[in-house]
């Protein structure tokens, strides 16, 4: 069988590419890391990773979304099938990008998370971790959403509009989600919940990019 | 080319809570200072440029100001200054 391609994107700053990259591997997929000046989109999978792309100077994602490899795939998903995810730091570089709706905000709070909390997603309950400043999701009209998976909190932890702490747009294959699957994956870290999502990602490519059932 | 000074501010729109605003409302009624306060946090800008006139300086700065120091989605700004200097 076809083995699935995936880049992981490595801005000044990303610091969670090496779990992410061990996790997709661990599925099967094969995987190598890309420069944010990279402007060729050619693979299946393309994940912008969790981290502090450029410091996050003046807002998180501010700067990297101006970055050749973050305006290239607004035309990647044009060109081609590609399944785009944004992980944290990720997902915040999706909304500034207007890539996904939305913005991110600083936690209502006003302090740092760092917990496991419960999610709900596709009819299924299970718990990831979570650790940003800014993950408070913000869109002006929620009927944006309207034809979105929304992966959400049991219990909002940030403020967060209607309890979103991801998004899917499963017409353009884009998801952004502020939990890290990759920090819950491989064993010690049972329960490995991340594979919910890393799973979900690889099934959608192989049925709707490659016909595989 | 003449260059300019601008300097703009940015912050939260109205509408969305900063918790940044929001701590410092609370302190400053615990110390008495005020009962009541309403609070918004922003950045402050200085920016120098060269520009033709200052037209262009007003749109380039307007440019700068919506495409990386704000988000439409959230946040505003104002532009508090803007003068050529020599």
């Amino acid at each position: 069988m076809k083995k699935l391609t995936a880049n992981i994107v490595k801005f000044p700053g990303t610091n969670c590419e090496n779990e992410t990259l061990e996790s997709l591997e661990y599925l099967g997929f094969d995987v190598s890391f890309i420069s944010h000046n990279e402007t060729m989109i050619n693979s299946d999978l393309i994940v912008l990773a969790g981290g502090f792309s450029y410091g996050d100077y003046v807002s998180c994602g501010r700067i990297a979304k101006y970055s050749p490899v973050v305006l290239s795939l607004k035309n990647a998903t044009l060109e081609r099938k590609v399944f785009i995810l944004g992980i944290c730091n990720g997902f915040q570089i999706l909304t500034e990008a207007n890539i996904l709706p939305g913005a991110i905000l600083e936690n209502i709070g006003g302090k740092f998370i760092c917990d496991n909390v419960e999610l709900n997603f596709l009819n299924r309950s299970f718990s990831l971790p979570i650790a940003h400043h800014q993950g408070r999701y913000y869109i002006d009209d929620i009927e944006k959403l309207n034809d979105f998976e929304i992966i959400k909190y049991k219990n909002n932890p940030n403020g967060s509009l209607a309890n979103i702490a991801g998004l899917y747009d499963k017409k353009r294959y884009i998801m952004g989600l502020m939990p890290h699957p990759e920090r819950n994956m491989i064993t010690p870290f049972k329960p490995e919940n991340g594979k919910i999502i890393f799973e979900f990602i690889k099934k959608t490519i192989e049925k709707d990019f490659y016909g595989l059932v | 080319m003449r260059q300019y000074l601008f300097k703009i501010s940015t912050k939260l729109k109205d509408e969305i809570k900063d918790p940044q605003g929001q701590v410092v409302e609370k302190i400053s009624k615990r110390l008495k200072i005020f009962n009541e306060i309403n609070v918004k946090v922003g950045k402050f800008y200085e920016i120098s440029f060269f520009a033709e006139s200052l037209d262009e300086a007003k749109t380039k700065a307007g440019e700068l100001a919506q495409n990386i120091l704000t988000n439409p989605v959230i946040e505003e700004y104002q532009i508090i200054d803007i003068k050529e200097i020599q």
